[in-house]
């Protein structure tokens, strides 16, 4: 296990005297793409701010690679390089004249000498498909699929374990939601990068997920495959959540007394359930 | 049918200048698109990010101005200085993020901030304000600090504040983007509940597709042009062309498709669940004739 959140709370509304983060915990496997779902104000963005320590939880703890990252002598400069952040508005992270040089801040920052920083800027960026006729222009001038992978290679050029991704996809079209989830399944299968997303969309997060976690009102509510999570399509719609369009379907044709398979998330594979035990 | 909005031949360009102010090129945003939006209708404006949709939906209540051709709302051109209030009365606008929307410290001040711009006196602002917040069920938390509500609910303030100013149209450049499944809804639902009872005309901007199945009129926007034009049955029977421009349909519209070309007898485009559930037990019937 390489991220192991213990009895995690976190307490900022001291006129509420309400958690955000209410004992959570839950473990996360080294390799493994998980998504974190939950309605607005849930507590994930709070949650994923705990896992590079940029958030001191009030009670609990997270353990790093079998550590407590909340030791006193714990190395969180470090830890920040391994768990990269990229956050939901690209223009909140982007700040440099050109492409490249946005690149090229993370590493420099972890003291790396030149030659190594813009060896690792080009890689990353060249990793998330990021042409070259690109990199010397300002990020502000590129749209915002563009954005939203230089923001990922910024991260990646630290060369994290864990890539966290806060709602990469939203208020992209479905061309764009496809490349970016693409880039972080790729990271994932060529170089065992762990990936922890967040994300509205119960399509993106059925077809990508191995493991999702499910938060409500501060506190974890499921945690399980994706076939255990979306079996669950009551508590998900109580949680202001939902399934996949493909799965409701599926789930109506089994109340009309159609025998099929219900753990179905995209088109395709409803369409061949339908043809296999349906007969016509 | 009155027309509310209608645009002819309407070109936006603007230029891209390099640090030392030379012309780098210039960008064709909109190309030529004339559309006209009945009063009352509800409509949608559908096409991949960068499509000119938004910069298209801008020129409806006179942000953007037309670099060639004409915007009409109510019969006023947007060209006309003088009447940008008039126009931004008539037609409000609710952008995707909520958050860089809301003002007020409180839900309804935020709500009857736009109101107290157009010069209405105190009582009859308090009286819209309750009315607009009832109308997208919103009223219970007039006295709430705007930043406790969930993304869904502040997107109804925002939504409310227009309304306060009662606008004939208004026009939502992507309001659910942002949103849980369930802010999504009720989004949504309020949104149709002021075209059908209050007779609003909305011009709604999504990549959600099963969000648009209801509504009165699609149209698709491809590198700045208007590319398709029709009813949502209409729109969605071009599976393989939407597919071609970047774009999805609702998903029950593309196994029904998938479901045809597999040599099942189903009649297209399926819309809805539901109607894809009836054509998949007909199919089955056909069969056994």
């Amino acid at each position: 296990m390489l991220l192991i959140a213990d009895h995690l709370s976190y307490k900022y509304d001291k006129l509420n005297k309400k958690n955000v983060l209410d004992d959570v915990s839950f473990s996360i496997n080294k390799g493994e793409i998980v998504s974190i779902i939950g309605h607005t104000g849930s507590g994930k963005s709070t949650l994923i701010e705990h896992f590079n320590a940029l958030n001191t939880p009030t009670e609990g703890t997270i353990y790093y690679d079998g550590k407590d990252i909340f030791e006193k002598d714990y190395d969180r400069k470090a830890l920040r390089a391994k768990v990269g952040l990229v956050f939901q508005y690209p223009d909140h992270q982007l700040f440099e004249e050109t492409v490249y040089k946005d690149v090229c801040f993370g590493p420099t920052n972890l003291g790396l000498d030149k030659k190594e920083v813009e060896l690792r800027a080009y890689e990353a960026l060249k990793k998330v498909g990021v042409e070259d006729d690109l990199f010397f222009t300002s990020p502000f001038e590129l749209s915002g699929g563009q954005k939203k992978k230089v923001t990922i290679a910024g991260v990646l050029a630290m060369k994290p374990e864990v890539l966290v991704l806060d709602e990469p996809t939203a208020g992209l079209d479905p061309k764009w939601r496809e490349e970016i989830l693409n880039i972080a399944k790729r990271l994932r299968d060529e170089d065992g990068v762990t990936i922890i997303l967040v994300s509205h969309s119960m399509e993106d997060v059925a077809r990508y997920s191995d493991h999702i976690i499910v938060m409500d009102h501060g506190k974890k509510l499921l945690d399980g495959t994706v076939d255990e999570v979306f079996e669950q399509a009551e508590v998900l719609r109580e949680a202001s959540l939902d399934i996949p369009e493909s799965t409701a379907i599926m789930r109506l044709l089994r109340k009309e007394g159609y025998m099929v398979n219900t753990a179905i998330y995209d088109a395709d594979s409803a369409v061949r359930e339908i043809r296999q035990k349906i007969r016509f | 049918m009155n027309k509310l909005v209608k645009t002819q031949d309407v070109t936006y360009e603007y230029v891209r200048r390099d640090d030392d102010g030379n012309v780098e090129n210039i960008v064709t945003a909109v190309d030529d698109v004339s559309i006209s939006i009945e009063d009352g209708q509800m409509v949608a404006i559908i096409g991949h990010n960068g499509s000119g949709k938004s910069t298209l939906a801008k020129h409806l209540n006179a942000l953007l101005t037309p670099t060639e051709g004409t915007v009409w709302v109510d019969g006023i051109d947007t060209s006309d200085e003088s009447r940008v209030w008039d126009i931004r009365q008539k037609a409000g606008m609710v952008l995707q993020n909520p958050d860089n929307q809301i003002v007020g410290q409180v839900v309804e001040e935020d709500v009857g901030f736009g109101c107290e711009n157009l010069g209405i006196k105190t009582e009859e602002i308090w009286e819209r304000v309750v009315d607009a917040l009832k109308s997208v069920d919103m009223y219970e938390y007039r006295g709430s600090s705007p930043n406790k509500l969930s993304g869904g609910q502040k997107q109804r303030v925002s939504i409310a504040g227009i309304i306060a100013m009662k606008p004939k149209c208004i026009i939502l450049d992507e309001p659910t983007a942002m949103l849980d499944p369930k802010g999504r809804k009720e989004v949504i639902d309020a949104i149709t509940r002021l075209n059908k009872e209050e007779n609003v005309t909305i011009i709604l901007i999504t990549h959600n597709m099963e969000e648009i199945i209801g509504v009165d009129r699609i149209f698709v926007m491809d590198k700045g042009k208007l590319v398709m034009e029709g009813t949502p049955r209409e729109v969605f029977s071009e599976v393989d062309k939407l597919t071609e421009l970047g774009l999805t349909v609702p998903e029950a519209t593309l196994i029904g498709k998938k479901l045809y070309d597999s040599g099942l007898p189903i009649s297209l485009p399926v819309l809805t669940k539901e109607e894809l559930v009836s054509e998949i037990g007909r199919a089955r019937l056909s069969k056994f004739r």
